[in-house]
C-alpha cells in the first residue's frame, strides 16, 4: 500500500535532555487504521506532533504525502490543502470565537469556501453530530469532552486524510462516544489514515495496535 | 572565574539576550510582512473581521482615556508653558511652542504608553495563552497561518490605532487644553487658533504619521513575539507581558527620538 506518512531516522529529545526517540523508522500507509499505545513518557503525543510538523526531529525527517516537512509546517503543500485533521485532547479551538466561527474558519480560510457557505456546513455538521445546540457558545462555555468532539467534527469538515487524534480528556460518556464514532465512521473514508491515542470513541478491534517503548515502535502483542 | 571575569560574562550574557529579543522581533516582522503578500483575496474578508475587532479594542475602546488624558495634558502644559513664556514677554509664541511639543513628542509617546498598557499587554497575554491552550498549534495544523490570521490583523490594526489615537490625542491636547487652561488665563481663541495653523506644517504631519505607525507596528510585533515565546507554564504568561511592556517602552522611546531627530534634526 502507498505511504501516506514517513518517519526517517527520527531522534527527539525531551526538554529536559532525555532521548524520546532514538533512530526510529515508521510508515503510515493510506487507509491505515493505528492506535497508539505505551507507558507514560513513551513519546506517543510526541510521535502524533512529529506527523503533525507541530515538533521537529533533532535529526531525520518526517515526509508527509512524499513531501519531507521542513522547516515551517505551514508551507508544506499536504498541510496547506488542510488535509491533516488533527484533534488534540482539548479540541483546538480558538476561544474567543464561537464554535460556529471555529469550525467555519478552515473552511472559509484554507479551502475558499464563502464564509457564510462556510458557517451553513459547520451548522449542518454540528446538527449531525449532536452538538448544534452549542453552535453559539464559545469553548470555555462547553465540556472538554464536547470541544474534543469539536475538533473532530472540524476535521471532518476538511475531509482530513490523515487523521492525528490525541485521547478524549478523561472517559467519554456513552452519547459522546456515539456522536463521536458516527463522526469518524461518516468522514474518514477508506484512503484516509487514522492514528490515535488512548482509548476514545473507537473498537480497539478495528485498529491495530503499535506500542510505543524506550524509544522504538512495534506492533502491540497481546501478553 | 574572577570578580571581573564574571561581571563580563554577566554583561555578555544579558546583551546577547537583548539582541536574541531584537533578533527575534525583526525575523517574526520580516514573516509576518512575507506572509501578508501572500494573503489570497478570498482570506481579506476573514482577516478585516479581525483587524476590525483589534481596532475597536485598541482605538474605541481606548479613546475615552486617551481624550481625557490628553485633556488635562494639554491644559497644565498650557499653563505651565504660558507662566514661563509671560516671564519673557513672549506669549505670543505660545501656539508654536505648544504644537511643537504636542505633535511632536508627547501626543506619540503618550499614546503610544497607553496602547502599551492596554493593548500590547493584552496581545501578549493572549498569544501566550493560545500558545499554550494548544491553538496556535492547531492552526497551524489546519493550514491556517497563523502570521496573516493573528498577526497581520494585530499589526496593521495596531497601526490605524494608533495613528488615528494620536490624531485624537493632538486635537484634544491643543484645543481641550486651551478651554482648560482658559478658566485660569485670559487667553484669546482666534488668536490661538491663527497662532497653531501657522505652527502646523508638512513635518508635524509628518512626524504624526511616522510615529503612528512605527509605534502602531512596533509594539504589537514585539508584544506578540513575547507572548509566542512562552512554552510550557501559565506562570511564564506574567513574566512575558511584563517583558513585552518593557521592551515596547524601550523600542518607543528608542523609535521616537530616532525619528525626531532624522525628521528635525
Amino acid at each position: 500500500m502507498a505511504e501516506l506518512a514517513r518517519l526517517e531516522d527520527i531522534h527527539l529529545r525531551s526538554l529536559e535532555g532525555r532521548a524520546v526517540f532514538d533512530a526510529l523508522d515508521w510508515s503510515t500507509p493510506f487507509g491505515a487504521r493505528y492506535r497508539l499505545l505505551g507507558p507514560s513518557g513513551s513519546g506517543a503525543p510526541d510521535l502524533l506532533r512529529l506527523l503533525a510538523g507541530l515538533l521537529h526531529p533533532d535529526r531525520g525527517q518526517v515526509i508527509l504525502d512524499g513531501v519531507p516537512v521542513d522547516g515551517q509546517a505551514l508551507s508544506h503543500p499536504f498541510i496547506q490543502r488542510g488535509k491533516l485533521g488533527w484533534v488534540p485532547s482539548n479540541g483546538g479551538l480558538l476561544v474567543n470565537q464561537t464554535l460556529t466561527v471555529n469550525l467555519a474558519l478552515p473552511l472559509a480560510f484554507v479551502q475558499g469556501v464563502h464564509s457564510a457557505e462556510a458557517e451553513a456546513m459547520a451548522m449542518e455538521a454540528m446538527e449531525a453530530a449532536g452538538i448544534g445546540p452549542l453552535a453559539q457558545l464559545r469553548p470555555h462555555a462547553m465540556e472538554l469532552s464536547q470541544r474534543w468532539l469539536a475538533g473532530l467534527v472540524r476535521a471532518s469538515l476538511m475531509r482530513a486524510e490523515l487523521w492525528l487524534i490525541e485521547a478524549p480528556p478523561g472517559d467519554l460518556d456513552a452519547r459522546t462516544r456515539k456522536r463521536a464514532r458516527r463522526v469518524l465512521d461518516q468522514a474518514v473514508d477508506a484512503k484516509a489514515a487514522l492514528i490515535v491515542l488512548g482509548e476514545g470513541a473507537w473498537s480497539p478491534d478495528t485498529l491495530q495496535a503499535w506500542q510505543l517503548e524506550d524509544g522504538r515502535i512495534a506492533p502491540w502483542e497481546e501478553p | 572565574m574572577s570578580g571581573a571575569g564574571s561581571c563580563a560574562a554577566r554583561v555578555g550574557a544579558r546583551t546577547r539576550r537583548i539582541l536574541a529579543s531584537v533578533g527575534s522581533a525583526a525575523w517574526l516582522a520580516v514573516q509576518v510582512f512575507r506572509a501578508s503578500l501572500r494573503i489570497r483575496t478570498d482570506q481579506v474578508g476573514l482577516i478585516y473581521a479581525v483587524t476590525r475587532m483589534q481596532v475597536r479594542f485598541t482605538a474605541l475602546d481606548a479613546l475615552a482615556l486617551t481624550l481625557f488624558t490628553a485633556l488635562l495634558l494639554g491644559g497644565i502644559t498650557l499653563l505651565q508653558v504660558f507662566s514661563q513664556l509671560s516671564g519673557f514677554g513672549a506669549e505670543n509664541y505660545l501656539s508654536q511652542l505648544m504644537a511643537r511639543l504636542v505633535l511632536r513628542e508627547l501626543g506619540p509617546l503618550l499614546v503610544a504608553i497607553v496602547v502599551i498598557g492596554r493593548s500590547g499587554t493584552a496581545i501578549a497575554a493572549e498569544l501566550a495563552s493560545m500558545r499554550l491552550n494548544g491553538e496556535i498549534d492547531a492552526l497551524c495544523a489546519m493550514g491556517v497561518n497563523p502570521l496573516q490570521f493573528v498577526l497581520a490583523p494585530r499589526v496593521v490594526g495596531g497601526m490605524i490605532s494608533m495613528f488615528t489615537l494620536i490624531i485624537c490625542f493632538d486635537a484634544a491636547a491643543l484645543l481641550g487644553g486651551f478651554f482648560v487652561a482658559r478658566l485660569r488665563l485670559p487667553l484669546s481663541l482666534s488668536f490661538y487658533l491663527n497662532a497653531l495653523g501657522s505652527a502646523i506644517g508638512g513635518k508635524e504631519l509628518a512626524i504624526t504619521l511616522l510615529k503612528g505607525l512605527v509605534f502602531g507596528g512596533t509594539v504589537p510585533l514585539l508584544c506578540a513575539s513575547y507572548g509566542l515565546r512562552v512554552r510550557t507554564s501559565p506562570t511564564e504568561i506574567p513574566q512575558a507581558v511584563t517583558k513585552a511592556v518593557v521592551a515596547s517602552l524601550l523600542a518607543v522611546f528608542l523609535s521616537g527620538a530616532l525619528l525626531s531627530v532624522a525628521i528635525y534634526g
